[in-house]
């Protein structure tokens, strides 16, 4: 933030007229209102294949709409650090995103009941009759017990609910003033937040997934879950800055260079999170020790192997990759709405692959024996919360401006060119 | 065969950005622009056609690729099979690491040489400069003199922005070398 940038922001004394609440889109609203419905549903009727499938969904769905608000704070610590100046027109964006997190405790609070209520976390439940997987699972009993396990989860939200919450206040009071001084204390609080950030997003995976794999070890487990939530991050991002456009807002303000700038984003990240799930297989195939290779043995071997090997790849790196490798495929819209889709549905395929099938240890689990077509499903809750999701954004949207005008990057973010 | 040039020379950026507008607006042919660093925009400005050098990168480094899944193969499994840590004789997951690594080297190495090609640069060759002044503060225009040009034209563009010097120069001009740039002819 040089003074050219500080220059062209309002003096504070200066008497400001508050620009027109944004309305959102009716429709985004009824498609957001029609997903939930149709997800609720889904995701009763899955009860009928199994209890564990049901809440195998609803854990897939949860930490994926969690994911959006994660990756929305991410961004904005990240652009206030770097002075992310193209970004400053489409802030508006991701600080609705993160207005989820306080309406995420709901999806958490049901699978709250679903740790108590079904056999999805093998920790939460007494084993009978001892053994060695009953031994193993008893020793991690002082972190892993249902307690402490709602205490962390309750930490994780305050701290992302607390510090994104003082950034879209600190940016709404900008709204007001135009003071400089704002932007100056939301990178200040970006600073440690990242830090948090880090800490708080590996051990909230671990806690929300790992953990129903309780026996297996991998070391790369936070920073893979990073990859997949900041990748379909920039997908939900790049739609709903479409969604927002076709329906005529954010028309001088953002423009196909700002979509590039967020393609090259989705592209890197698809490469990204490629990197990172290969490194954890490979590591893991190579050294072959059983505590590490039992999650992926009932992968390789069967039905789950076109999953989690084939399409998974393909979905999140393969086609993402390959069709945005030119650059006029970045600026075109219609494509990138359609990779941004199938980025979307990969990561639905990359959790599915990785909650539903059990290791063999765990074989008198219901959901061991099924078949993944026997519990698509489970798709049921993420298209319920991604409604939810979407719900949130446009009621967080429009409590303020849609554009960001008092910001002072906003002059530079509307020139900005690639 | 040196080619007739007309030059300008100007001392500020976004002068030679305006100017260069302005003179492919009216319908002048650039022979080059030089300037002492990368001006955002210059490119779409004198109407350049997108950098070929991306498609050095592609191939090479799908032939990167190649060289390194072939290579792999054939030394560990075609001509002779390896048994290593009791995997297959083929380990595609194994092949990966120096898979990515060699698309990276070959593509990064032939993406300099590529440019370098597409720039005619090579070791050796005797760097010719229009002005003594266009790798350190001044930024120049040279527009071809060819059936399109009118001088009258161009000078007036140049002189709307601030130009700070005009020359009629040719393709052989050198400012480093004083006999050329007395036989190239001043202003």
């Amino acid at each position: 933030m040089t003074d050219a940038h500080a220059s062209t922001a309002a003096p504070a004394t200066e008497p400001v007229t508050a620009q027109a609440a944004f309305s959102a889109p009716p429709l985004l609203k009824i498609v957001g209102i029609g997903m939930f419905v149709v997800g609720v549903i889904l995701f009763l009727l899955s009860f009928a294949v199994s209890r564990e499938v049901a809440f195998s969904g609803w854990l897939i769905g949860s930490w994926y709409s969690l994911g959006f608000a994660l990756f929305a704070s991410w961004l904005l610590a990240i652009n206030a650090l770097a002075s992310g100046g193209w970004a400053a027109t489409i802030k508006r964006v991701p600080e609705a995103m993160t207005r989820y997190f306080p309406v995420a405790i709901l999806p958490f609070a049901v699978l709250a009941v679903g740790m108590y209520a079904s056999e999805l976390y093998d920790w939460a439940h007494p084993h009978e009759g001892g053994g060695a997987h009953a031994e193993l699972i008893h020793k991690k009993e002082p972190w892993l017990n249902p307690t402490f396990w709602l205490a962390r989860m309750l930490v994780y939200f305050a701290i992302w609910n607390g510090f994104t919450w003082v950034m879209v206040k600190l940016s709404r009071k900008q709204d007001v003033d135009g003071d400089v001084k704002h932007s100056w204390n939301i990178r200040k609080i970006a600073a440690p937040f990242c830090v948090f950030f880090g800490l708080s997003v590996t051990f909230a995976s671990i806690d929300y997934i790992k953990s129903i794999e309780p026996t297996w070890f991998s070391t790369m487990f936070g920073v893979y879950q990073f990859a997949g939530i900041v990748q379909s991050g920039f997908a939900m991002l790049i739609l709903l800055l479409l969604a927002l456009r076709n329906s005529g807002h954010l028309k001088g303000t953002v423009n196909e260079n700002h979509f590039h700038t967020l393609g090259i984003w989705l592209i890197s990240t698809s490469v990204f999170w490629a990197y990172i799930w290969f490194c954890q297989f490979l590591l893991i195939w190579y050294s072959n020790m059983p505590e590490e290779t039992q999650h992926y043995f009932v992968r390789w071997n069967g039905p789950w192997f076109w999953f989690s090997f084939i399409l998974n790849p393909l979905l999140n790196f393969a086609i993402p990759f390959i069709i945005l490798l030119p650059r006029p495929h970045k600026r075109n819209l219609k494509i990138l709405a359609g990779v941004s889709l199938v980025v979307l549905v990969g990561r639905f395929v990359d959790l599915w692959q990785f909650v539903t099938p059990r290791p063999v240890l765990q074989n008198e689990l219901p959901t061991a024996t099924l078949t993944p077509w026997q519990t698509i499903i489970s798709v049921g809750p993420v298209i319920a919360l991604i409604g939810l999701f979407i719900v949130v954004v446009m009621w967080a949207l429009e409590r303020a401006p849609i554009s960001a005008t008092k910001d002072p990057f906003f002059e530079e973010g509307v020139h900005h060119h690639l | 065969m040196p080619k007739p040039l007309f030059v300008g020379v100007f001392g500020d950026e976004d002068h030679i950005l305006d100017a260069v507008k302005a003179c492919r607006a009216a319908g002048l042919d650039f022979h080059d622009v030089y300037t002492p660093f990368a001006v955002h925009g210059l490119d779409r400005a004198m109407g350049l056609p997108f950098s070929k050098v991306t498609w050095v990168t592609f191939c090479c480094g799908a032939l990167g690729t190649t060289i390194a899944l072939s290579g792999m193969s054939y030394a560990s499994w075609w001509d002779w099979p390896l048994n290593v840590g009791g995997k297959e004789a083929l380990p595609f997951p194994a092949f990966v690491p120096i898979t990515f690594e060699l698309t990276v080297l070959v593509g990064g190495v032939c993406t300099m040489l590529g440019m370098f090609a597409l720039c005619m640069l090579f070791p050796g060759k005797k760097a010719k400069m229009l002005h003594k002044g266009q790798t350190d503060d001044k930024f120049v225009v040279a527009l071809k003199v060819n059936d399109k040009f009118d001088e009258k034209k161009a000078r007036a563009i140049f002189e709307q922005f601030h130009v700070e010097e005009v020359a009629h120069r040719d393709t052989d001009y050198d400012a480093n070398d004083e006999q050329a740039a007395k036989a190239g002819g001043a202003a």
